[in-house]
């Protein structure tokens, strides 16, 4: 760490586990990366980085695969479906579907929300709301945080409110050893997986230190983070001039630490994607007509470089295993690639179906 | 953990994610339900009790268009089997029963006239803003319900189109002071106090209603976008089995002179709200959406047709009694210095001397070179001094307002409307249109633009183009959105992707239209407006016509 990083470590209280406590070194370059995408079809693609072809097509069993969550183990996909009722299982070494589960039956529609499987994979969290059609009129209640035991495919549980107020929306996900959920409102709630009672909680509502204001930073861990570590922009308000100010932020939730770094004033950044080898990270300037690839030095915390570049309304960014390419892609059933040293165009990969949005897990492998 | 402690915790969950039953509909409320048809129709679904109230129906009440939409939905989602005799006779009853009154739905007549208008509601602008998320505030207006129908019927958009929550219907993040309530709930509460079932307006007119008596002949004036004035006659006639009536009208356009013949019939629901169509199943079927008076010597109203309902006509009917009337003159304005030979309109314009006709100072009509019963052709004289205005005509005892504007030149024009919307069709959806109109403005005595002594000209001739209206850097959306015809249309380009545009974006995109005049000195003279070029309404429950290739 240089001496301009400030670490925040807040005290906890009660005893969080520690997450990626062993492994502790970003993903190196790999040779190859799968992208499982969801397509508006019944099938979702996979797709080969290094032969830039589709290796395989995955049959759902409904139409419209749209979100994708990887599970932990990354050997299987839980995958939504457009109306949000039902999710399917996609084992990966068999790459088909192997089950399914839905709450929806007869005349009661369950839309799911929010998904989070267990570790195990023999429950999950879910954020859901429920729609009943009687004879002359609708009845909407929820919506519920439930704890779903996906072999019996019964809901188990209910996930109590934070604060015992109910919101509208919520994020949450498990720790690696499944012994805590993690809610994410306007703080970070810590729960005891099996009985729901808060373990901590991280008061990011507050500013992280005296003298500075209330920060934002990203909690998911990319591609190729750090195991258990979360390496994204970081946006804050500096209270003594009222300047908004975008650094990085790298979260250890499992420790509550995030150490961060201001770069300058804050600009219209977005898909922020770490490298492998953790020493460079890239995201996109985008603006209506004005788009450009930044680069970052994660060693020496600079901006290396900014470049134009033909860019699209929506976009991600993903950076290719090895590190030389790094893909645009959204919206659309393109995926335009370039080189990710001299930022040039180099061609597009175009499929016979559209993308879905936040419907792509990628899995490097042969490194 | 004990296991009468497990007991308990197994007992809230199932509490917490059991479904709550449904409440019965409150007692007091409701109109109801005598027609046989409909309750034949719709009880298998809504339960009659025992003063003849059914469930959602007899709480609410609506246009002819809200309830035939009812029906449309119910037949499209809910597995409803209905002749189409069956469904008329459902909205005409329940219209005429559970419609609105006049005082009503007058200030939402925009919403049945079909007009794409920038309507601003007055009444809370955070519930305006809930509601034309999706909709345009009009379809609210035009609707009254007790406060438990208000909460159902957010509950059913809710369970149709659940993204709604995530829109507008419920508050994403936490409120900190002010009002916490969730949108849908401030909404629920608004539309309850403002638009409730039970209300004086319609215990009044609901007493006094009845069908009108219509029958004869009809002044008709009216005003159609890109085509200026028309006037003529409408005789109607009530149809042999007394339900409705029978039309016959003919009009000319005042600028090109072409007549027009159309016939056609129509129903008058709840007393007053005329809707008909003329040369129905013909490319030139219009829709007639018309508001009759309650003295039953004027009507007025639109008739329209296009996909979006966006090419019409503006259009009023006066009585013909022995009265003569006065309908309007073509052209209506005349330069100082200026001769033009001119047409009054009008009906019982019997034959007159010029000095039966007053236009006032500084205007002198110089004979009456033929007539008819539709009209008058004068020879008018304006002075080289004539103050500049707007004169009224006086004649045959009667008094058109504003009949002839007096100016001395077009000093500037403007493009009507500000703001246009096309939709892009003709592949899979059909075209939306947008027709705009180039106006003359004389400065007034104040040679001042932009004032209000400004003298409105009309429709003035101009040259129109579509140049970019530069959203984006490099913006090329002109090459891609269609084409403005030399009247005033704008004819979007085709629907759905296009492989020669960058990313096979649709062509849509937004453009100034812009029209230049030329003064008879010959300066120029330029306008503009906006137009926005957008998608097809992918979805609405009555189908698509199919569209012509």
């Amino acid at each position: 760490m240089t001496a301009t990083m400030v670490r925040i470590r807040m005290r906890c209280s009660a005893v969080l586990v520690l997450w990626g406590a062993v492994a502790a070194a970003p993903l190196d370059a790999q040779a190859d990366a799968r992208w499982y995408i969801a397509t508006y079809s019944s099938h979702m693609l996979v797709w080969d980085e290094v032969s830039e072809e589709v290796v395989d097509r995955i049959d759902m069993r409904n139409p419209i695969p749209t979100t994708v969550v990887m599970n932990e183990k990354q050997d299987r996909l839980y995958v939504m479906e457009a109306t949000a009722q039902s999710i399917e299982v996609v084992d990966l070494k068999q790459e088909e579907v192997v089950d399914e589960f839905t709450l929806s039956e007869g005349n009661v529609t369950v839309r799911i929300q929010r998904f989070a499987p267990h570790p195990s994979d023999e429950r999950a969290a879910l954020f859901v709301k429920r729609y009943t059609k009687h004879r002359d009129r609708y009845q909407v209640e929820g919506p519920f945080m439930l704890e779903y035991d996906l072999t019996t495919k019964t809901v188990s549980d209910t996930i109590p409110w934070p604060d015992g107020e109910q919101v509208e929306n919520i994020d949450f996900r498990y720790s690696p050893d499944g012994e805590t959920l993690y809610l994410f409102t306007d703080d970070i709630i810590a729960l005891d997986a099996e009985t729901f009672e808060e373990a901590d909680r991280w008061q990011i509502s507050d500013p992280l230190e005296p003298g500075l204001g209330r920060g934002s930073f990203g909690v998911s861990p990319g591609t190729y983070d750090e195991d258990g570590v979360a390496t994204s922009l970081y946006r804050m308000t500096d209270p003594a001039q009222n300047r908004s100010l975008i650094g990085i932020a790298r979260v250890r939730l499992s420790e509550k630490e995030v150490d961060f770094y201001t770069l300058g004033t804050s600009e219209p950044l977005t898909a922020f994607s770490v490298a492998p080898g953790g020493e460079k990270a890239f995201a996109l300037y985008a603006e209506i007509g004005r788009y450009e690839f930044w680069e970052f030095d994660l060693v020496n915390q600079r901006v290396t470089q900014r470049v134009p570049f033909d860019g699209r309304p929506r976009m991600r960014l993903q950076v290719s295993a090895d590190g030389e390419k790094l893909y645009i892609f959204e919206a659309g059933n393109t995926i335009d690639i370039y080189d990710s040293s001299s930022f040039e165009y180099l061609r597009s990969v175009t499929f016979d179906e559209d993308m879905a949005y936040l419907g792509i897990a990628v899995i490097p492998y042969g490194g | 953990m004990k296991s009468s402690t497990l007991q308990i915790i197994g007992l809230a969950v199932l509490l917490a994610w059991s479904p709550r039953p449904v409440e019965a509909q409150e007692p007091g409320d409701g109109y109801a339900i005598t027609s046989q048809t409909v309750i034949d129709s719709c009880d298998r679904c809504h339960t009659l009790d025992d003063e003849g109230r059914m469930t959602r129906i007899s709480y609410l009440r609506k246009t002819p268009e809200g309830w035939q939409t009812s029906i449309r939905r119910m037949v499209s989602l809910h597995g409803v089997r209905l002749q189409p005799e069956a469904a008329r006779e459902i909205v005409r009853y329940l219209s005429d029963r559970q419609g609105l009154a006049p005082e009503e739905l007058r200030p939402a007549l925009f919403e049945v006239e079909r007009r794409r208008t920038d309507h601003d509601y007055e009444g809370d602008s955070g519930v305006e803003f809930t509601c034309i998320q999706c909709h345009s505030m009009g379809r609210v207006m035009t609707q009254r319900r007790t406060n438990e129908e208000w909460v159902l019927l957010l509950e059913t958009h809710r369970g149709l189109y659940p993204l709604v929550d995530d829109f507008q219907f419920r508050r994403q993040g936490r409120v900190r002071g002010g009002d916490s309530r969730h949108p849908m709930d401030r909404a629920i509460d608004h539309l309850s106090s403002v638009f409730p079932l039970e209300t004086s307006a319609w215990s009044a007119w609901s007493a006094t209603m009845r069908p009108p008596r219509l029958a004869g002949t009809w002044a008709l004036s009216g005003y159609e976008l890109g085509k200026g004035p028309i006037h003529g006659t409408v005789t109607i006639s009530a149809s042999p089995d007394g339900t409705g009536f029978a039309t016959s009208a003919s009009y000319v356009y005042a600028e090109t002179g072409a007549a027009v013949h159309r016939s056609g019939q129509a129903l008058v629901y709840t007393g007053y709200q005329w809707r008909g169509r003329s040369n129905p199943g013909t490319d030139s079927e219009l829709r007639e959406v018309m508001f009759v008076e309650r003295n039953q010597r004027e009507i007025s109203g639109r008739w329209f047709t296009g996909a979006y309902d966006e090419i019409g006509t503006d259009v009023k009917l006066l009585r013909v009694s022995d009265d003569p009337i006065v309908a309007g003159v073509h052209p209506s304005t005349a330069a100082r210095g200026e001769r033009i030979e001119a047409r009054v309109y009008g009906m019982g314009l019997v034959s007159a001397a010029a000095s039966d006709l007053d236009f006032g100072a500084g205007v002198t009509v110089g004979s009456v070179r033929g007539s008819s019963d539709g009209w008058l052709d004068v020879s008018l004289t304006i002075a080289a001094d004539a103050d500049i205005g707007a004169r009224d005509l006086f004649a045959f005892g009667v008094l058109h307002q504003r009949a002839l504007v007096l100016h001395d030149g077009v000093d500037r024009i403007a493009v009507t409307p500000e703001t246009g919307m096309a939709r892009v069709g003709g592949a899979n959806f059909p075209k939306g249109y947008e027709t705009y109109e180039a106006i003359g403005f004389d400065d007034g005595p104040d040679g001042e633009p932009e004032t209000a002594d400004d003298l409105r000209l009309g429709r003035v001739d101009v040259v129109w183009a579509v140049e970019e209206y530069a959203a984006t850097f490099g913006d090329d959306d002109v090459t891609y959105i269609g084409s403005m015809g030399p009247d005033g249309t704008f004819v979007p380009a085709l629907d759905g992707p296009n492989p020669d545009r960058r990313g096979d974006r649709n062509n849509i995109g937004d453009a100034w239209v812009v029209a230049t005049h030329t003064t008879a000195d010959g300066a120029k003279l330029r306008a503009r407006a906006h137009l926005l070029v957008t998608v097809p309404n992918y979805m609405r429950f009555e189908p698509w016509r199919e569209i012509a290739r």
